[in-house]
């Protein structure tokens, strides 16, 4: 009996030692049509932005998934998801396969933009002095013969953001100062968050976030409220201008929606890109390819969506690639200007 | 509703230091090499393999006439986790195991006890790919039944064989895909964290714990041991989530 149980248990445990695949599950299926369809359906049920996009979805697999089938290449495969993730216009909608594709929905306007502003420009013909920091996309000086600061930020996201503390130190003293959040590939909302608290003149409701929750397109969980309000020991509430343009993006355009709701600020410049959700993790697909998506939702207080909008400024203001390649960033010149008007700094 | 853990792991410590007078105490280390094998579809549609070592420090008191046993241990293991095709998907995978149980023998079988019990067990996965572009957890806090038999191999050596089935579980899943705004909130509260989740049922948890134990004197206070340990858990709720792993550890006992 007692032989018996021991065979037992080391049969039982020899048993266990080989069974994964029992237990685990086989792997999906790599195949164009399971790639095709595991990507369609994780945005079908985790997507948060086809109703304020007003997308059909089903009409976009009607389109794409007859496109689709066993002898589809590599290539054609590419071609036929990124044409479908287009029509989100969406630059949370990412799709890349880690050799040499990247995908990134609706940002040909950025190629565009990007080329309207130069910050070897700025160094050269506007500023005094600028100086980095050891955030690597935070920088900050003066305007030449100004009394005017100026911050330029490439991204909104670092180590520490409380660095904005440091810099308001060395640039409080002067009239104004202008921030500038042109070329800014976003970053993340907390980062944002405190940014903004260094020149928060109170607290203020800004927006409403929701996470998909559920099958439906329209499934969203209870709206959290977000408020912009001071935060670290000094806030700078002399005027401040605030420079975006449409590669103005994701969390640089959280610090936008936080920097608008104080009263000495003035937004300059063009409309943000309108990308406000959060990106969701990545996701894998069996054929090595990888994607993301906006799976929460923004609001306005007042309920208004400005997903594929963008947020616009009180005065608009736009360089040409023309106006860069002359030597004239006319966006910061007219927000020089516009502190002399209405401020008489100078 | 959480807190009758809090209380379980307390009474389970209790009766261990309660029953110590008479009997024994022993400190176990031990390191090995595990093999686990997991799908977690709130991280990847992917199956995924980790290989390498683990750690495990245990203390265990047996009672006077070996009529109890408490034992609580704790396992721990961070290593690459793989996919069978793709050398850019892999990603990282943490585990930490806590288990306390408290066992009465109840019978014994020729010359073999058998002793019957329950225990507390926190588990933890925590899945991340390249600094949280994706991530995901399982955290599961359990109250378990617990059964082991111990066979005699002459008067130095001893074989034992546990299993550990949880009947009351507290699950711990993020939502799909990252963040929520709940899971912002409680960022800096780890309490909060690994506390935050739902009571399920066996219909969708089940996890089972086995292990197979040698154990041999090597002089009056310091034994060899050589364990098999093999542990399986699979949540239906929400997203899937399937492990399935193996082990075997080698360490030393010392008892006091």
């Amino acid at each position: 009996m007692k032989n018996v149980i021991i065979i037992f248990l080391f049969v039982i445990t020899a048993a266990l030692f080989s069974c994964e695949k029992v237990i685990i599950g086989d792997e999906p299926s790599n195949d164009p049509e399971n790639n095709f369809e595991l990507l369609w359906q994780d945005f079908d049920k985790h997507y948060a932005l086809f109703n304020v996009k007003n997308i059909d979805w089903d009409a976009l697999y009607a389109e794409y998934r007859p496109q689709v089938n066993q002898t589809t290449t590599d290539e054609e495969l590419w071609d036929i998801l990124t044409e479908m993730l287009e029509h989100l216009n969406d630059g949370h909608v990412i799709l890349g396969d880690y050799q040499y594709r990247y995908f990134e929905s609706g940002d040909s306007i950025l190629h565009v933009v990007e080329k309207e502003f130069d910050f070897g420009l700025i160094l050269e013909k506007y500023s005094d002095y600028h100086l980095a920091t050891y955030d690597e996309g935070l920088s900050y000086g003066k305007i030449k013969d100004k009394d005017i600061g100026y911050i330029h930020f490439f991204d909104v996201e670092g180590p520490d953001a409380s660095i904005i503390d440091d810099i308001l130190q060395e640039l409080k003293d002067h009239k104004a100062i202008i921030i500038d959040l042109r070329n800014n590939n976003g970053g993340n909302d907390e980062y944002a968050h405190r940014i903004a608290g260094a020149f928060a003149d109170g607290k203020h409701f800004i927006y409403t976030v929701q996470t998909r929750n559920g099958p439906n397109h329209n499934d969203f969980d209870a709206p959290t409220k977000w408020y912009s309000k001071p935060e670290g020991s000094f806030q700078y509430t002399k005027p401040v201008i605030l420079l975006t343009s449409k590669y103005t993006v994701s969390g640089a355009e959280i610090l936008t929606l936080n920097m608008k709701s104080f009263a000495h600020l003035t937004h300059m410049g063009d409309t943000t890109r309108g990308d406000h959700s959060d990106q969701s993790s990545l996701r894998f697909l069996p054929n090595g390819w990888s994607y993301a998506y906006a799976n929460q939702l923004y609001l306005l207080p007042d309920g208004q969506n400005l997903e594929g909008i963008g947020i616009a400024p009180d005065i608009y203001v736009r360089n040409s690639r023309e106006d860069i390649e002359d030597g004239n960033d006319i966006m910061l010149e007219r927000a020089i200007e516009y502190l002399f008007e209405e401020y008489g700094i100078e | 509703m959480k807190s009758p853990f809090f209380v379980l792991f307390c009474v389970l410590c209790s009766s261990g230091i309660l029953h110590a007078q008479g009997g024994h105490h022993a400190l176990q280390l031990s390191v090995g090499w595990n093999k686990n094998h997991l799908k977690d579809v709130n991280f990847s549609p992917l199956n995924y393999a980790q290989n390498g070592g683990i750690y495990a420090l245990g203390y265990t008191r047996i009672g006077e006439g070996e009529k109890s046993i408490f034992d609580a241990h704790v396992n721990f293991l961070a290593n690459d986790l793989t996919t069978s095709d793709y050398d850019h998907f892999t990603s990282s995978l943490l585990v930490g195991n806590f288990h306390a149980s408290y066992l009465r023998k109840v019978n014994t079988l020729g010359s073999m006890p058998l002793y019957l019990g329950g225990g507390y067990q926190f588990n933890i996965n925590y899945l991340d790919f390249n600094d949280q572009d994706a991530f995901s957890f399982l955290i599961v806090h359990g109250l378990h039944l617990k059964s082991s038999i111990v066979r005699p191999l002459g008067d130095k050596a001893k074989l034992t064989a546990s299993i550990a089935i949880p009947i009351v579980n507290l699950l711990v899943r993020p939502p799909y895909n990252g963040m929520d705004e709940e899971l912002d909130r409680n960022a800096g509260r780890p309490l909060k964290l690994i506390t935050n989740g739902d009571f399920v049922s066996i219909n969708t948890y089940q996890s089972l714990d086995f292990s197979l134990a040698y154990q041999f004197q090597l002089s009056k206070r310091l034994s060899g041991v050589a364990i098999y340990a093999f542990g399986y858990q699979n949540a239906s709720v929400g997203d899937r989530f399937t492990q399935f792993q193996n082990q075997i550890r080698a360490g030393l006992s010392y008892q006091f």
